[in-house]
């Protein structure tokens, strides 16, 4: 049985918690973070403000983001 | 009284073609419900010069219901099926009476599959197909006296059955897939939702819109990645230069801070001065697609308004024939004689008298052939009206390529200073034009960049005034642009010449795609999303490919029409019957995505009075739109403003800077999109 994005309400895909689009974003968050780790010596909270701000983040990416840093402060 | 009817693709060529065949040049005209035709005599031969508009026919559904799938067509003139064409029926009325008393035929429409296409069927359905066995072609590729005449002296005996064939499989293949694959959504989300609604999709739409929806997938999920760049200002000479540091990119910040410590303050000395000379040769002339993409890149124009201005320098016999795939000039074309003729224009004079001063005329030529016509160019002609600004620089931009191609190749030479820094090394470039070349043919459109760099030589020292370290991120792949997507099709090889922009502003004007940098809608990505979940064959490049290379087959005689129509029917029947099968969830699909993008049209976004949610509504009474507080009905906020009762209204999903209330886009036909603070009535920014 799937669940429902907690973004956008659309069915989650098959291998995350996430709708396809929300979860492809996710994947590419969490492949960039070494990138970032190892430029800027940051944390993955650090990451996620960064990525959010940024002006060139795609709009699920963002929107992912947002939806990380409100979980962890929860 | 007998004649030979001349059929011509177009009012305009009608004319042209009778007065370059009409012995004085001056043909009788006479005209019938609007539509103008002429009387002509060539070596005592009466002629009849009569134009169609386009396609006056078409392929329709024969029988009637509204069902998929359907693979009964029938060709019925076109005034029948589309209203908006009610005025071809004059061409056909005229023409059915005219061939009455001819007792030949000419097509001299086009040179192409869609000219032939027209000539065919004209003479199929409005003059009788006893004329087909009648009919001679005439191939041209100028609208000049000259073509015209030696086109005429030179008839093929027979219709160009190649292209006829081909044409017409075209034609029905893609009404078949349209028909059935829109009817098909229509369907499955009318047996859901219980109204229509109207979707499409077809044989070249759906993967072109799939290339859009991945593009758009790419930018929605991007995550950018940090660098760092390092330039220097160094003073050389009493001026000061930029440096730009050896490695483009720093992909650790410590590295490149580090960089910039060791650098700053510091001399360098220039430890090698290097020069190198690169020849450009000039460039093929134009085919359709790059004089589409060169005008988009240098006017802005889409590549289906490229087209049509090109069409109307052709029909006013300025150019040759645009809808060409070649980049090759036959032996047949007379360049000297229209290099003399351009001559005659006094802003080509000069170029002109350069290009024969070298003497023998050799043309740059580029890969691609086409047999049916040469490179775009321009006939010699010379304008015998003002253009209108934009024909004119279309025309200026074809005559200007038309004359770098005989130019010699341009040098250009880049020169490269190497200068340590500490233990760093930075590099000063120049750039310059040598030998102009071709480039002074094509000057207003050359886009090279000159870079002067003082003298300097080695072991010189200079002084590094300041060390600048820029933080950048990579960029999202960037949006489609009709030009960029229009050469993704023509590189998938899926469309054709003539048919590629058309394709492109269907997707505009379904709303499936938005915006110079092509966005796709939220209408788009659902018929998208779903046509992937559950019959992802129709996004299929290779099978829109494959039937592209079916079609090219019929022309060259390989296989014939109905082959090719019964394998394409083969392939989609499978497609239709899967569909069928899964109506029922693709119309839930499609219901659901409907639902969610007409909440999204209304739904404006926080109320800054209350924080609940501010919504389009329309009046139950008065069927007026204006916008309103959800917490209305719960008593805590009553804020509502009228709205603009014409046009379409679309969140912005911005704010209004001056007072914090959301704003929207009210898009009106013929005007400027207009942004709008829904609070405009109170709101201080408005006033």
């Amino acid at each position: 049985m799937s669940g429902k994005c907690p973004i956008c309400g659309e069915r989650t895909s098959r291998n995350g918690s996430y709708c396809e689009n929300h979860q492809l974003a996710y994947e590419n968050l969490k492949k960039q973070y070494q990138y970032w780790k190892d430029a800027l010596q940051i944390s993955w909270q650090e990451y996620l403000q960064k990525i959010m701000e940024n002006k060139n983040t795609g709009q699920w990416a963002k929107e992912v983001a947002k939806d990380l840093i409100e979980k962890q402060k929860n | 009284m007998s004649y030979t009817l001349i059929i011509a693709e177009k009012p305009s060529a009608a004319e042209r073609i009778a007065k370059a065949l009409d012995e004085n040049g001056k043909p009788e005209v006479y005209e019938e419900n609007g539509v103008r035709y002429y009387k002509a005599t060539r070596d005592k031969t009466k002629l009849v010069i009569v134009p169609a508009i386009g396609h006056l026919f078409s392929v329709s559904q024969k029988g009637g219901g509204w069902t998929y799938p359907v693979f009964n067509v029938e060709w019925v003139a076109t005034y029948r099926v589309n209203k908006r064409a009610s005025n071809t029926k004059h061409f056909i009325d005229l023409i059915s009476k005219l061939a009455k008393d001819a007792d030949s035929f000419i097509s001299a429409t086009d040179f192409d599959i869609e000219g032939s296409q027209i000539a065919y069927n004209i003479l199929k359905y409005a003059c009788g197909t006893e004329s087909l066995s009648k009919a001679k072609r005439m191939k041209f590729s100028a609208l000049t006296k000259d073509e015209l005449v030696n086109a005429y002296y030179s008839l093929s005996q027979t219709l160009d059955w190649g292209l006829i064939e081909a044409g017409r499989a075209r034609h029905e293949i893609d009404w078949i897939y349209g028909i059935n694959l829109s009817r098909a959504l229509m369907t499955s989300l009318k047996n859901v939702a219980g109204k229509y609604h109207t979707l499409s999709t077809g044989r070249v739409q759906g993967p072109t819109l799939s290339f859009i929806a991945r593009r758009e997938r790419e930018i929605k999920s991007f995550v950018p990645k940090p660098y760092w760049t390092i330039s220097a200002q160094a003073e050389i000479n009493g001026g000061l230069y930029v440096l730009q540091y050896e490695k483009g990119k720093i992909l650790t910040k410590s590295e490149a801070e580090k960089v910039v410590e060791e650098c700053s303050g510091q001399v360098g000395i220039i430890t090698d001065v290097s020069s190198s000379e690169r020849t450009l040769s000039p460039p093929p002339p134009f085919d359709i697609s790059s004089l589409q993409s060169e005008a988009y890149s240098l006017f802005g124009y889409t590549p289906s308004r490229t087209m049509a201005i090109a069409e109307r320098l052709y029909l006013a016999a300025l150019i040759s024939y645009p809808r060409t795939g070649s980049q090759k000039f036959p032996p047949s074309i007379d360049l000297l004689s229209i290099l003399r003729q351009l001559r005659e224009h006094e802003r080509y004079t000069r170029i002109v008298e350069c290009i024969l001063s070298r003497g023998k005329l050799s043309p740059t030529e580029g890969k691609k052939e086409d047999p049916a016509h040469p490179p775009i160019h321009p006939t010699g002609t010379l304008p015998e009206e003002k253009l209108s600004p934009e024909e004119e620089k279309l025309f200026d931009l074809i005559v200007r390529r038309f004359l770098a191609v005989f130019g010699p190749p341009s040098i250009r030479e880049s020169i490269k200073v190497t200068i340590a820094v500490s233990s760093h090394i930075f590099h000063l470039r120049g750039m310059k034009t040598k030998v102009a070349g071709w480039q002074e043919a094509y000057e207003p459109y050359v886009r090279t960049e000159e870079i002067e760099i003082p003298p300097v030589r080695e072991g010189e020292q200079v002084k590094i005034v300041n060390v600048n370290l820029e933080e950048k991120y990579t960029a999202p792949p960037p949006r489609y642009n009709p030009n960029s997507l229009l050469k993704l099709m023509e590189a998938n090889q899926i469309g054709t010449k003539a048919t590629r922009a058309d394709i492109i502003e269907t997707l505009y004007e379904r709303r499936y795609i938005t915006g110079r940098q092509i966005e796709i809608t939220d209408l788009g990505l659902s018929v998208i999303n779903v046509l992937s979940a559950y019959c992802p064959r129709v996004l299929s490049v290779d099978l829109t490919r494959e039937l592209e290379e079916a079609m090219n087959q019929i022309e060259s005689q390989k296989k014939t029409r109905q082959e090719v129509i019964v394998d394409a029917i083969e392939k989609l029947t499978p497609i239709l019957e899967d569909f069928k099968r899964k109506e029922k969830e693709i119309g839930e699909a499609l219901r659901e995505a409907l639902f969610k993008i007409q909440q999204k049209q209304f739904s404006l976004g926080k109320c800054p009075l209350c924080g609940g949610e501010l919504k389009i509504i329309r009046s139950r009474k008065s069927r007026k739109r204006f916008v309103g507080c959800l917490n209305y009905w719960s008593g805590t906020c009553n804020f509502s403003a009228p709205l603009p009762q014409a046009g379409i209204l679309e969140p912005t999903g911005k704010t209004c800077p001056n007072c914090g209330f959301p704003t929207l886009l009210v898009r009106r036909p013929r005007r400027r999109p207009q942004e709008l603070c829904v609070n405009w009535q109170k709101c201080q920014g408005a006033k």
